[in-house]
């Protein structure tokens, strides 16, 4: 049951990610799409380890997936902040989508 | 929160992601561990950081577990709302102004990294008490109310810290 429930939560974390690949190729500006990707690795990483943990239970090997995520978290924001600010700073210009 | 107490706590946490990636809890690797966080944080005191900023930085351990909870919440609604937008195609990325109330660098900084965090929303820059932040969905220019929409609760929890 357990197993059953953490295959599904991953599914969902997989559906999440499919949705940003999606949202990457379906637009065209920069700035659209760096916002979607972000999508990609806050919420489907996210529901992805929260499904491995569900499904290895109460272990040494979940503690360490939490480490993961904790660090995830940390680091994550930081990367999205320095790729959209380095293309600002640079002069990329925010168009509208057709 | 003094000097002595900050400096067991750093020494507490390094020992549990110490043991975490040991995986074997023995009193062995647990004195092992014990007495390298205790080297590397006597190190980091006494040779590196001499200017000692961090006693500048303090935070309410009871509001963290909270906000870290609310900011998960809201990064799935944010997500799930994402999706819908990127289905109908309906987006207007536009770099907005907003003005934050908090005087702490570091809840600026939590504040900063949550907004990066919330799916639709990544902060550019940040000048004293000023973001700029690249919106998905710019619905209004106007700094109030895109501050309003955009910060949310975060920048309320963090003021009661």
């Amino acid at each position: 049951m357990q197993q059953i429930i953490g295959h599904i939560i991953i599914g969902i974390g997989l559906l999440f990610l499919a949705f940003g690949i999606l949202g990457i190729f379906r637009f065209s500006n920069f700035y659209a799409r760096i916002l979607v990707a972000s999508k990609i690795d806050t919420v489907a990483f996210l529901t992805i380890l929260a499904g491995v943990i569900v499904r290895q239970g109460w272990s040494a090997f979940s503690l360490r997936v939490v480490l993961i995520l904790v660090i995830m978290l940390l680091i994550n924001p930081l990367i999205t902040h320095i790729i959209t600010r380095s293309a600002y700073l640079s002069g990329y210009k925010v168009k509208k989508e057709d | 929160m003094n000097r002595r107490l900050y400096n067991i706590f750093i020494v507490l946490i390094c020992l549990l992601v110490w043991m975490i990636l040991i995986e074997k809890p023995t009193y062995l690797n647990a004195a092992v561990g014990a007495s390298l966080a205790i080297g590397a944080v006597w190190f980091n005191s006494r040779v590196l950081h001499h200017d000692r900023e961090s006693e500048v930085f303090r935070l309410q351990p009871l509001i963290f577990p909270f906000y870290i909870l609310y900011l998960l919440l809201q990064i799935y609604i944010a997500g799930i709302q994402t999706i819908g937008k990127i289905i109908t195609g309906n987006i207007h990325p536009d770099i907005v102004d907003i003005e934050t109330q908090l005087e702490n660098d570091l809840y600026i900084c939590f504040l900063a990294n949550s907004i990066t965090l919330t799916p639709g929303t990544v902060t550019i820059d940040k000048e004293g008490q000023k973001l700029k932040v690249l919106w998905l969905n710019c619905e209004t220019k106007d700094k109030e109310k895109a501050g309003e929409m955009i910060k949310g609760k975060f920048e309320k929890i963090l003021r009661k810290g």
